[in-house]
């Protein structure tokens, strides 16, 4: 094994799976989300920019067009994108209230449940926003 | 020793940051999905500054955390500086942009 990749693969590693149990794989997630919702939001700041701007012809606008509103201007693989992008943030947001209230103080000896609760939450939460919005997304079809 | 203690206290100032603009991204992130998707005749004022609100907050939180997870790796004092500096200026730099996109939204013609 490389030594680039020990802290990785190596057996006494934290981030080796077979060490590795629930908080860790919570911690990792939040991290891997954070990387990827960071992405999300330069692309998310530029499809407004350029949308905001008016560019009305070709596949550009197209794509920016379905970027500006989900619900009602997009395709279903623009919603897809969208959907994916939605049950991220939630993950990442309740999770991250959990932490919160962990750093708090509270909920360290539960933080096991605490973690499946708000899991629950972060998929009741999309699912009331996907709820609100298909009302919308059958119109715009 | 004074300057390692300046560090140190620089990072739990940016770690209650981090905690801070979280909770206020729980906020204006609700409001900023509800007002772009599903209350298209919100006053426009108060829907900007939401949105110049998010714009700023969102980059601060996404960038810290960027910066936390690469310093995680074990940096030396000069690539720390160098990875903070690019941070900020990339942020300042979509600050800047993500205002230009929201200019129609804030000054309708």
């Amino acid at each position: 094994m490389g030594n680039k990749t020990r802290w990785l693969l190596d057996r006494s590693s934290d981030l080796n799976p077979r060490n590795m149990r629930l908080g860790m794989y919570a911690w990792v997630m939040q991290r891997l989300s954070g990387v990827y919702l960071v992405f999300f939001l330069l692309a998310h700041i530029t499809a407004i920019a350029q949308a905001n701007f008016g560019v009305t012809k070709g596949l550009q606008a197209t794509i920016l067009d379905a970027l500006r509103n989900s619900f009602t201007a997009g395709g279903l693989s623009t919603t897809l994108f969208d959907l994916i992008a939605l049950g991220i943030i939630a993950f990442h947001g309740l999770n991250g209230i959990r932490i919160v209230f962990l750093d708090l103080g509270f909920g360290v000896r539960a933080h096991r449940l605490s973690f499946w609760l708000f899991m629950a939450m972060a998929i009741a939460v999309s699912g009331y926003v996907i709820m609100l919005g298909l009302p919308m997304l059958a119109k715009a079809t | 020793m004074r300057v390692a203690q300046l560090g140190a206290w620089r990072s739990v100032f940016l770690w209650l940051l981090q905690r801070i603009s979280a909770a206020l991204l729980v906020v204006l992130l609700g409001l900023h999905i509800w007002a772009s998707n599903f209350a298209t005749d919100w006053a426009s004022l108060l829907r900007a500054g939401v949105d110049i609100s998010l714009l700023a907050v969102a980059l601060f939180h996404g960038l810290n955390g960027v910066r936390t997870i690469v310093l995680d790796f074990g940096l030396g004092v000069q690539a720390r500086r160098f990875v903070s500096v690019s941070l900020w200026m990339l942020g300042f730099a979509a600050f800047l942009f993500g205002m230009y996109g929201l200019w129609p939204l804030l000054f309708p013609s």
